[in-house]
């Protein structure tokens, strides 16, 4: 490493030079994030706008469009369902996130240890986050059977007479959750990086300390990896509002409901009912939901995530 | 290297047990040693059961006949073992598999490049560069990600339309040229996880921000740069979606959606269909690990054995 | 640290350099584009070849081979028309759909009944009334069963051609009957539900003589919203007062019976297997592995003979049994091949339309490749003997059941409501409650009558 130069910030020069920087910071800065700007002004944005657009009004995108004002909004207000696809979604997000941000954390941990053949034993963990399609479907139906499951038989062994699973209105969201959770090596890459990136001699500094393997982990792996565990939790949240795939394979919205998540949900209302218009509504609805709860974890996280290059300090 | 090693082992955290006599203190941590090992191999083997489940079963059923896959308790291992299916389900499709995987690649190559130029980019300006309205473009770009792909994706599909690029790569790769919301998000974690301290330094010795981009940042985020890649590589492999709605002739498909035309609603043929995803497979577990073993490097923290 | 002056120029060099790698990039699909689908012997070229895009819902085994016959056969008889195939595996409604807001869609495309229905009330679909008046002869059109030649007039129009046929009946597992020792149901149908629920009776108990738990007389998804209301017609009652009706009839004794009927052998006796049992979708799914004796579904096995072949289940078919009314009741689908409103060659994809729904295609496609049901009734008799020459093992399965059953006339394809989705949406999931889940019985379905009748209004 380089030694550590304290350097005068650039702000010692003169105030004609300060803002000619600036200017010069504001191009670059642009420059920069270039790619970016490009796909939200031809791709993104239109999309975002015309959705916005037609969620408030009445359309099945093919005759017509009438403007209705908060009408949808209102709708869902009285709207059972779109309360009861919420209960499902947050309770699906609220569970799975926080298991997920601990077990894929455990996981990466284990995987940064000396261990014999780590690769293998990291691909292998990593493997279910990978597996696609029709074979995932196929084989959690195998796994969650109620009567002959691998999950159900394993829990047999311990002497618990296990669920019914999918086929039972209380159980079929945690059956997602296990599914999701058995993703966990999918975020155990990040934290592996994020691992990669502690300094070592902090760890030697306590060491010398005398500071103990826990002490070690609190005090300097965890701040440390705040981060990504940051990262993780925006993103899972953001990704975990939006279930779908899993819930439209596996039990289309059943059993009653129970899998109706708020995305399968306004999926069938615009692609089976050609109710676009409520349709956006919803994922507009959505869309504000999962922005409260970033925001806030975002001003949450200017207390507990720690930068070492934070342009704020 | 060699230095610091020797440093973390001859440093003595464990003084205070050394002191009521060598020979014991000795015994005692090589027994810890040992049950240490021998329970982190067990949560490691269990928890490896349940994570090599589901490869167990595809290659399992990808040898089966047809009229063994359901049957419960799941045979594991078939009675007579169907190579074949590996070889007919790669033949039967016209094309055959082989013009999938050369679609695919083409596309998984091109995309990875192009979103680990665009998104180190990207995430560079976030993460170093104060400039005006970034954090709300910022905030803006995660805003992004907060709407259902269902109620967006037909407008995008209309403009690839109106431009003609339908049935081309094109919709598949430009986007990812252009960066999305998740890898700039990871990336600028990253980057503001190393200190600021030594673009300060260059910056005083003139170097502009191009040059601590590609001299300071990308060789320190390493691992980041694996991770992108790893994700953009398997995410592109699996996407489903996006060439099922941009891509019709039949030359043109990609794996992930060519896997799903063996069942239909008159045939089933799963045991095909799981042959040809664990041959999919493959090429993800070889790419992650390979990228792990280059980027990830063993055990870094000295601090934590033992 | 030589190269630090050059910050910005550098980075816009690379830009530029990305920039342009961009559009070589481009170039490179674009080139892959020309050798199109090409494949097959070219028909002889015309003047003008129109293209009609089909997107087909056949296999990665079947597809190529369709699309060899439409260019040795079809365009052979229609030098004008080149057929190109588009795969369209799960999600093509969606890709489908922003195909015709964007304009582009393909000229045929193939669904089914529900898909249908919606899609004709958004005026997606083309009327081919006119055409069929013009160009099919009236023996032509009585060559169809009434089941799904009218199930193909939604709202007043005429929205597609058959494909092929699909109708229920009892699938039996011969060797578990004899094992038991239970009479295989009569082949000329004189049974009735009593019968069905004492066979399933003495199967069931039979497996847990012999020591088996997981096995069960029979398996029906009466949880699923096609298969439900047949028992319920042969019970005298109905789902709705009339084709596009909006009165519920769920709530009426002989539906409630019908019902009830069914509710009982699931989760009461539990002859029948109970969702959560074994597998949910698929009655061969159920029936190869041996965990019944008997399915009520579709006639997949004929296609799938290999499967249950594999799986040594030796099968036959029987007709469902009667109802205590004397009526008699299955789904026959009314899967299709449709044109899309938007198209730009609608004489020429009804040439390809009539076409497929035509003998020729029937005969040598549906039946000979597929293992399907040709949708015309005077080519049944000429589909047992083809069909067994390709499929050896159904030399042993009486399919002349299938003969009768369209004789006998006996298939409809289903309720629908005047507003059938919203119908659906309520009564989906109480379905999945009473048969699936099993906390609830069939009044259950009653109590919904009303609420359905609202959503009509």
């Amino acid at each position: 490493m380089a030694t550590q130069i304290s350097v005068r910030p650039a702000s010692s020069a003169g105030p004609t030079r300060k803002s000619s920087q600036r200017r010069r910071d504001n191009i670059a800065g642009f420059l920069f994030i270039s790619p970016w700007i490009i796909q939200f002004v031809f791709l993104i944005s239109a999309a975002m706008i015309v959705s916005l657009g037609i969620s408030f009004g009445e359309t099945d995108l093919f005759n017509g469009y009438k403007f209705v004002g908060l009408a949808n909004y209102v709708r869902m207000w009285h709207d059972e369902l779109f309360w009861k696809s919420l209960r499902v979604t947050a309770y699906y997000t609220f569970v799975l996130v926080p298991a997920g941000i601990v077990i894929s954390l455990g996981i990466a941990l284990l995987m940064n240890q000396k261990v014999k053949f780590v690769g293998l034993w990291r691909t292998l963990y990593y493997l279910p986050s990978v597996v696609q399609g029709v074979a995932v479907a196929l084989l959690w139906g195998y796994v969650l059977n109620p009567r002959f499951g691998l999950l159900n038989a394993g829990l047999k062994v311990i002497g618990i007479q296990g669920p019914k699973w999918l086929f039972s209105e209380t159980w079929a969201v945690p059956s997602f959750i296990i599914m999701g959770l058995w993703g966990a090596g999918g975020a155990m890459l990040l934290y592996l990086a994020g691992l990669q990136g502690i300094p070592t001699p902090l760890y030697e500094a306590a060491e010398i300390d005398g500071a103990n393997s826990w002490n070690r982990f609190i005090h300097i792996t965890i701040p440390m990896l705040t981060p990504t565990i940051y990262f993780n939790l925006l993103l899972n949240i953001i990704g975990s509002f939006q279930v779908f795939t899993s819930a439209q394979i596996m039990t289309d919205g059943g059993p009653n409901n129970a899998t109706l998540t708020q995305v399968l949900y306004l999926y069938h209302m615009g692609f089976v009912n050609f109710q676009f218009g409520y349709a956006s509504a919803l994922a507009w609805a959505l869309f504000v939901i999962i922005m409260v709860f970033t925001v806030l974890v975002m001003r949450s996280g200017n207390s507990w995530v720690h930068y070492e290059g934070d342009l704020k300090k | 290297m060699t230095v610091r090693e020797e440093k973390a082992y001859s440093s003595t955290p464990l003084q205070p047990i050394m002191r009521q006599g060598t020979d014991w203190s000795l015994v005692i941590l090589k027994v810890q040693r040992i049950i240490g090992r021998i329970l982190l191999y067990a949560v490691l083997a269990s928890g490896a059961v349940l994570f090599a489940i589901p490869l167990v079963w595809m290659v399992s059923t990808s040898l089966k006949p047809d009229g063994l896959v359901n049957n419960m308790p799941i045979v594991w291992i078939p009675p007579e073992i169907q190579w074949h299916n590996y070889v007919d389900a790669w033949n039967t499709s016209v094309p055959p598999f082989t013009t999938f995987y050369a679609n695919t690649i083409f596309i998984t190559v091109m995309n990875i490049i192009g979103l680990l130029v665009s998104s180190s980019l990207v995430a560079f300006g976030f993460a170093r560069i104060r400039f005006w309205g970034r954090d709300g473009i910022f905030l803006l770009m995660i805003a992004t990600m907060m709407l259902p792909k269902q109620v967006t994706f037909i407008p995008i599909y209309l403009f690839w339309a109106k431009i003609g690029l339908v049935n081309t790569f094109w919709p598949l790769i430009i986007p990812e040229w252009l960066t999305n919301g998740y890898n700039v998000f990871l990336l600028r974690q990253f980057f503001m996880s190393i200190s600021t301290e030594l673009d300060d330094a260059a910056r005083i010795d003139g170097a502009g921000w191009f040059t601590i981009y590609s001299r300071i940042l990308i060789p320190l985020t390493k691992p980041a740069i694996g991770v992108i890649a790893i994700q953009a590589f398997a995410w592109n492999w699996n996407n489903y979606f996006d060439p099922l709605i941009y891509l019709n002739e039949p030359s043109k498909l990609t794996v992930a959606v060519a896997l799903r035309l063996f069942q239909t609603q008159q045939s089933a043929h799963i045991p095909e269909t799981m042959a040809m995803t664990v041959v999919a497979l493959i090429p993800v577990l070889l790419v992650f690990y390979i990228a792990q073993a280059r980027f990830i490097q063993g055990i870094v923290i000295s601090g934590v054995k033992g | 640290m030589q190269k630090s002056k050059l910050s910005r120029r550098d980075f816009l060099r690379t830009s530029a350099l990305a920039s342009v790698g961009l559009a070589l990039v481009a170039c490179a699909p674009a080139a892959t584009t020309a050798p199109a689908a090409s494949g097959g012997a070219a028909a002889a070229p015309a003047a003008d070849v129109t293209t009609i895009r089909w997107m087909s819902r056949a296999s990665a085994e079947e597809n190529p081979i369709i699309q060899k016959h439409m260019d040795e056969v079809f365009s052979a008889k229609n030098p004008n028309i080149k057929v190109s195939i588009e795969p369209a595996p799960e999600g093509f409604e969606q890709k489908l759909l922003a195909q015709m807001v964007a304009g582009t869609a393909v000229d045929i495309f193939e669904a089914w009944g529900n898909i249908f229905f919606n899609w004709t009330e958004r005026d997606l679909l083309l009327d081919i009334q006119s055409m069929v008046d013009r160009d099919l002869k009236d023996e032509q059109v009585k060559d169809y069963n009434d089941f799904q030649w009218q199930g193909l007039q939604m709202q007043g129009k005429r929205i597609g051609m058959p494909k092929y046929i699909n109708v229920m009946t009892v699938t039996v597992n011969k060797d578990l009957f004899e094992k038991y020792g239970v009479d295989l149901p009569p082949e000329d149908g004189k049974w009735t539900h009593d019968d069905y629920a004492v066979m399933a009776q003495k199967l069931t108990e039979g497996a847990r003589k012999a020591g088996n738990e997981n096995q069960w007389g029979g398996w029906k998804p009466a949880w699923s919203w096609d298969r439900f209301w047949n028992t319920v017609y042969m019970f005298g009652g109905g789902i709705v007062d009339q084709k596009y009706g909006t009165k519920c009839l769920m709530d009426t004794k002989e539906s409630q019976a019908g019902f009830q009927w069914m509710y009982d052998r699931i989760w009461k006796d539990n002859t029948f297997a109970q969702p959560g049992e074994i597998e949910k979708k698929w009655g061969d799914d159920a029936l190869a592995p041996g965990f019944v004796a008997f399915i009520e579904d579709g006639t997949y096995p004929i296609g799938r003979d290999k499967k249950l072949g594999d799986a040594k289940v030796n099968w036959d078919m029987r007709h469902v049994p009667t109802g205590p009314t004397g009526k008699r009741s299955v789904l026959g689908t009314t899967d299709a091949w449709s044109i899309t409103k938007q198209t730009k060659h609608p004489e020429e994809a009804w040439k390809v339309l009539s076409y497929l729904a035509g003998t020729d295609f029937q005969d040598a496609i549906t039946v000979g490749l597929q293992g399907l049901i040709p949708v015309q009734k005077s080519r049944i008799a000429n589909f047992i003997t083809t069909v067994r020459k390709v499929r050896p093992s159904l030399e042993k399965v009486r399919l002349e059941t299938i003969d009768e059953l369209l004789k006998w006339n006996y298939a409809e394809d289903g309720f629908w409501f005047k507003k059938q989705q919203a119908a659906f949406d309520l009564i989906n999931p109480a379905l999945s409650k009473v048969f699936e889940v099993g906390d609830v019985g069939p009044e259950y379905l009653a109590e919904l009558t009303a609420k359905v009748n609202a959503s009509q209004a």
